[in-house]
């Protein structure tokens, strides 16, 4: 049973504590089509990427990960007496601060963890990372062009 | 041949005069070295092979393929550091930056005076580090393709009168890609998945892949070979069908976290009870810098310049450029304040700061885990703590010195330097671990340490393990201390230096050197020496 816990997909229930973290975490809520501004948060292809990284990773990372927001979520109650997606916009992102920039590190830890997938899954999009300068199919494309022979041998010992 | 990963065919027996576990940098070598040698060489890498084509160039794609837990690889303690370690053929050196330097003299001389290697000599290693640097085209690099982030930095550090200048690299006509940690797409980077082992493969080795080392056999003393498992390289999970060799003489070759783990679940080789012990990693601290002016990340070649002024402290400030998704782990923000940094991600720069751990405690543990996982142990401390912060503090001058507008570190209470005062603030202050948020660390050392005392060591000189005869440990583990700077090209040196004392194992003088080894052990400062000329290693005879 033990080996089995961290098999499983992330449920629904975990799902939806993710996606209520997301928009909050990356910062991106306003959806645009405006060329100079960044996609909002796409959560469902966010969420199957987090859990392919979750399934090929250490399954303690997925468990403490879990553990970060159910820990996350009830530091909020507590402070706030609200759940965070209750709080305003601006109430969430000064709770984020305080937390970052005050000096307990488990604190600023738990928020840079929580943080950790969800940043990788937002700026691996092709339509945010090629607007801040990586576009990885046209230096792929410039690789493919040349390649690199190897002309040189060691002497048989 | 490349035996590819996914095998379903049925249990396989092999026979082999050298059975290699790994094919990093300790490993690839010495296969290459044996097979050319005209010796039966069969290496097992749990990882995949991948070429070229395979590299795309998505850092998130090679994290799931290439390393080991996709790369969430921390060690426990305080801080908590991320580790990545490579699990492909080529080991790490097909997923690393490509630096190759030559250990640091005063440390050689460490080695030699405190840890009774005197067997291994300056001039000994000069010749195989030449060698090596000829067969892997180790070059300075073109400053031209650095990069502007790289360019921009060491304007700074001259600025200020400090030691610096281009990194001597692996790579053969570079275009700076900004992707040699997650695999080449040109196969400029010479790692040993392009090297070595395909060489090894012409000369008649067998590799297979996909397939785990799980128990090395032992007869009398006498390592006669290995027991294997082949995995799914991605889940672990095992297919349930084996690969058992027979073999003259095991090399393990795992690496300084999986060398020790396999040895401690066995219980074999510890008698001095220095398996997993003495874990030193390079811990690494990151600064980010607000340019003002576009800096064209991440092409150019991402750690392609160095600041070496204080390197005989255990600081080298080495960088150059990530990729946004890794570049925004690195920002202590979140939310709103993360998104606005990003928005800047065209105008920063990223450097590194490298330290040389002596005073920090780490080890590689056999504790419960799910899977085949050894645990980490590591305290940042003493010293170690001073470093980081000096490396940070440098860091940030030197930024200012290139025209920054702002500085973001990773220690707590100094994650934004907007001017001189904070800068002073910073190096003032006096920084425990936990106030350091983020850290990396690139190069696990020393866990299966060589020296001249079976009581405090694990190999001997030769790389021969003092316990267990014909078991040879040859990869970052053996190396008794950081050699100052990225360990790549030393273990190679090591790996190829091994190879000759593996020859004269397997070329019939067997029982002699291990009698004359024996007595060498016996004896501090006996008079064998190995020295390497002309591509080929030959003991002088004492």
């Amino acid at each position: 049973m033990y080996t089995e816990i961290w098999r499983l997909k992330m449920n629904r229930f975990m799902r939806k504590q993710m996606m209520s973290l997301m928009p909050a975490l990356v910062g991106r809520t306003v959806d645009t089509r405006d060329p100079g501004v960044m996609p909002a948060v796409d959560t469902e292809s966010q969420l199957s990427f987090i859990e392919e990284f979750f399934a090929a990773g250490a399954p303690e990372f997925k468990l403490l990960y879990y553990a970060c927001i159910f820990c996350f979520k009830s530091l909020v109650l507590l402070l706030e007496r609200k759940t965070f997606s209750a709080l305003s916009d601006a109430r969430q992102q000064r709770l984020l601060d305080k937390l970052i920039e005050g000096g307990n590190p488990l604190l600023r830890g738990l928020v840079i963890l929580l943080g950790l997938p969800i940043h990788i899954s937002y700026y691996r999009r092709e339509d945010v990372r090629t607007p801040l300068g990586f576009d990885i199919r046209a230096l792929k494309e410039e690789a493919e062009l040349r390649a690199v022979s190897r002309d040189r041998q060691l002497q048989p010992r | 041949m490349i035996f590819d990963a996914g095998y379903k065919g049925s249990d396989v027996s092999r026979y082999a005069d050298v059975a290699i576990i790994g094919s990093g940098a300790g490993g690839g070598p010495l296969a290459r070295e044996l097979s050319s040698e005209g010796y039966r060489v069969v290496v097992v890498e749990e990882g995949t092979h991948f070429t070229r084509e395979d590299f795309n160039l998505d850092p998130m794609r090679s994290f799931i393929n290439m390393y080991r837990d996709a790369g969430q690889t921390l060690t426990v303690g305080m801080p908590f550091v991320l580790l990545p370690l490579g699990k492909t053929v080529g080991g790490t050196t097909t997923i690393n930056s490509g630096t190759a330097l030559r250990i640091l003299r005063p440390i050689l001389k460490k080695w030699q005076i405190t840890h009774g290697l005197g067997e291994i000599t300056e001039d000994e290693l000069n010749l195989i580090y030449g060698h090596l640097e000829e067969y892997l085209f180790v070059k300075r690099a073109d400053p031209e393709v650095a990069g502007k982030v790289a360019n921009t930095f060491l304007q700074g550090a001259e600025k200020l009168g400090l030691s610096c200048g281009w990194l001597p690299r692996n790579a053969k006509e570079c275009e700076g890609y900004g992707s040699c940690v997650f695999g080449c797409p040109s196969d400029s980077k010479q790692s040993v998945n392009i090297t070595f082992i395909p060489d090894a493969v012409r000369w008649g080795a067998d590799i297979y892949t996909g397939c785990r080392a799980e128990s090395i056999k032992v007869e009398n003393g006498r390592a006669t070979g290995i027991t294997c498992r082949f995995v799914d390289p991605r889940s672990g999970k095992a297919s349930g069908r084996t690969l058992d060799i027979e073999a003259r003489v095991v090399v393990l070759a795992a690496g300084a976290v999986f060398s020790p783990y396999l040895l401690l679940k066995q219980g074999l080789a510890n008698s001095s009870g220095q398996v997993g012990k003495n874990l030193e990693i390079h811990p690494a601290v990151q600064t980010v810098a607000v340019m003002g002016e576009p800096m064209g990340p991440p092409r150019g070649i991402p750690q392609s310049s160095y600041v070496d002024e204080f390197q005989g402290e255990g600081v080298m400030l080495e960088g150059g450029t990530v990729p946004p998704e890794v570049h925004a782990l690195a920002l202590p923000a979140a939310g709103n304040s993360h998104a606005g940094l990003m928005d800047l991600y065209p105008e920063m720069g990223i450097f590194g700061g490298m330290i040389s751990d002596t005073d920090s405690w780490g080890r590689v543990a056999a504790l419960p885990r799910p899977g085949y996982r050894p645990t980490m142990l590591y305290m940042l401390r003493g010293k170690d703590l001073d470093k980081a912060r000096s490396a940070t503090a440098l860091m940030a001058e030197i930024w200012f010195a290139a025209g920054a507008k702002k500085v973001y570190t990773p220690i707590s209470g100094h994650l934004e330097i907007t001017c001189a005062r904070e800068l002073r603030e910073l190096e003032r202050s006096k920084v425990k671990a936990s106030d350091i948020y983020a850290m990396s660390a690139y190069h696990p050392l020393g866990t299966c340490r060589m020296g001249g005392d079976p009581e405090w060591s694990v190999v001997r000189h030769t790389c021969e393990s003092w316990d267990v005869e014909n078991l040879f440990i040859c990869d970052g583990s053996v190396l008794p201390s950081s050699p100052g700077v990225n360990p790549q090209l030393t273990i190679m040196a090591l790996s190829l230096r091994c190879s000759g004392f593996i020859d004269e194992r397997l070329s019939g003088a067997a029982g002699e050197i291990a009698d004359r080894e024996r007595d060498r052990s016996a004896v501090s400062g006996a008079a064998g020496k190995v020295r390497a000329g002309n591509g080929r290693l030959t003991r002088i005879k004492g």
